[in-house]
């Protein structure tokens, strides 16, 4: 049955599943706006970060909401070693070097994790229980947190975009990374500071991601598709596109269950993707030129 | 004090440079002329590391610089203003030549040099929120130049300032180069508007299918036959 409050609680939530997601595509977009990379691994950066925070949380026993900062610092650090190692090596020789190089990694994170966690579901205890309601529409406080989480945390991303020296040289580097260069910045820093910047917003996401929902190693896949129908949705390198695309997948993808049903809520990443691609391919905030 | 030696580049498989030398004194004005394709362009390039030398040697005040990546030669004082300007569209005034400023960690001095860019430029200053991509294909080239400036190099490389821009403009443009090289900065300008870019520089070179042909006073060569015959059309 379909009622209001129902539909009004399936957006509510469904807003609140949108905030991890933005994280993970501002992740991509970032990488893919500086670097012009295309990282089909990201999503294992999402799995990574949330078995991360589990091993905080659960192993040395830190509050599951800390364990996101544990989850951040380490898939940044291994971000840093990803881009040093491997797409540095192949950035701008050809586009298929890099996705080649991406779908390794795939493989490698999944192994890796199965060997250091086990192929069975995890997921992060929460200090917080139970639901908020408020006139017939109740939020689990854990998906509150969240949202309060990734606002403060795109509010720190807009903060190092727009007011510091790093976050103008990569909106440089975006634009002409050439003319950059010409600036005496040393891009190859840009890039690996970029790179883990992405990774650590991924780190994020995954944390929130484990204390929300049940995760494994096969975690990655999905997310990754996710994140690249929002940053499609809301225009490639674009952060407030990742914002509002984020956004709109996560209503979509939640009204899509409550309405539908069953399979569509993952069917609906590929049915935004398509879509988008045939009316808009710029996206809502793409196609204004360089 | 930049001494070109033997260089040698190329784009891809092909071979663009042969055997290049030249040399610029400070505080002269040197202009390097020739048609499109000659390889002025891989030439400035290749001088701040943007493409790697093939054979041959740079130097900057008698250090090689041909091995270094692009931001230390910026660092060590020659900044250059890239063919089509290349301002970051999206970006406002001040924050383009914020960006020139990068390598100057005083923030005063970053701060008195706008100041007096926006004294000598005073639409840039009106201008200084606005994104670079509104501005005036003059305005623009105005911001570059002043871009350039901030990080107070020694030596300023141009390529093809005049490209683009109605003669009025070209002019504003070349008498801003003659006032720069006044204040001690020393210039090589790259140009295929021969006559214009002669007249403000001291020496010239001709640039033909990546060798250099000719070199001599401007005088010299403004009054010599090939060049009235291929490029003055006299």
């Amino acid at each position: 049955m379909i009622t209001p409050s129902g539909l009004a609680e399936t957006l509510l939530w469904g807003v609140a599943n949108g905030c991890i997601y933005i994280l993970l595509a501002a992740g991509l977009s970032i990488i893919f706006g500086v670097m012009k990379l295309v990282n089909f691994a990201h999503g294992q950066l999402l799995m990574i970060g949330a078995y991360l925070a589990f091993t905080a949380s659960v192993v040395l026993g830190l509050n599951a909401y800390l364990s996101i900062l544990v989850a951040m610092g380490g898939v940044a650090l291994i971000g840093l070693g990803v881009e040093r190692f491997t797409f540095r090596k192949v950035l701008g020789t050809d586009k298929l070097n890099e996705i080649f190089v991406s779908l390794g990694l795939i493989y490698i994170f999944e192994n890796a994790a199965v060997l250091l966690w086990g192929n069975k579901s995890a997921q992060i205890a929460s200090p917080l229980h139970g639901l908020l309601s408020l006139g017939g529409i109740s939020i689990s406080y854990d998906r509150i947190a969240a949202m309060g989480i990734v606002i403060v945390i795109l509010l720190s991303i807009i903060f190092l975009m727009k007011k510091t020296k790093i976050g103008l040289a990569m909106r440089a580097t975006s634009q002409k990374s050439d003319a950059t260069q010409l600036m005496g910045i040393n891009i190859e820093k840009v890039y690996i500071f970029t790179f883990a910047l992405g990774a650590a917003l991924a780190g994020a996401a995954g944390a929130l991601y484990g204390i929300i929902f049940p995760f494994s190693p096969a975690l990655g896949a999905l997310p990754t598709i996710k994140a690249f129908a929002i940053i499609i949705l809301g225009g490639l390198g674009s952060i407030p596109g990742a914002v509002v695309g984020g956004l709109l997948y996560g209503i979509a993808e939640n009204t899509a269950g409550y309405v539908l049903g069953g399979i569509w809520p993952d069917a609906i990443a590929f049915v935004l993707l398509i879509v988008v691609l045939v009316i808009k391919p710029t996206g809502i905030f793409g196609g204004k030129g360089d | 004090m930049l001494e070109v030696k033997n260089l040698s580049a190329s784009y891809g498989m092909v071979q663009i440079l042969w055997d290049v030398s030249f040399n610029i004194k400070e505080k002269e004005i040197v202009s390097i002329i020739g048609p499109n394709g000659a390889g002025k362009t891989t030439l400035v390039k290749t001088i701040m590391g943007l493409l790697p030398a093939k054979n041959g040697t740079i130097q900057f005040k008698g250090e090689n610089i041909e091995k270094l990546p692009t931001h230390e030669i910026v660092k060590k004082g020659i900044t250059m203003i890239p063919e089509g300007r290349e301002i970051f569209p999206k970006m406002t005034v001040e924050e383009n030549l914020q960006l020139g400023a990068y390598t100057i960690k005083d923030k005063t001095k970053i701060k008195d040099t706008k100041e007096k860019l926006y004294q000598i430029f005073p639409v840039l200053k009106k201008k200084q929120n606005a994104l670079a991509q509104n501005l005036s294909g003059g305005e623009q080239q105005m911001l570059v130049i002043c871009r350039s400036l901030m990080s107070n190099p020694q030596l300023l490389i141009l390529d093809e300032p005049s490209l683009g821009l109605a003669p009025i403009i070209v002019e504003k443009v070349l008498d801003t180069i003659t006032k720069i090289n006044e204040d001690g900065v020393t210039i090589l300008l790259v140009e295929q508007n021969i006559r214009d870019s002669l007249n403000v520089a001291n020496r010239g070179y001709v640039l033909e299918k990546g060798k250099i042909i000719l070199e001599g006073e401007s005088r010299e060569l403004l009054s010599n036959d090939h060049i009235k015959e291929v490029y003055l059309g006299l």
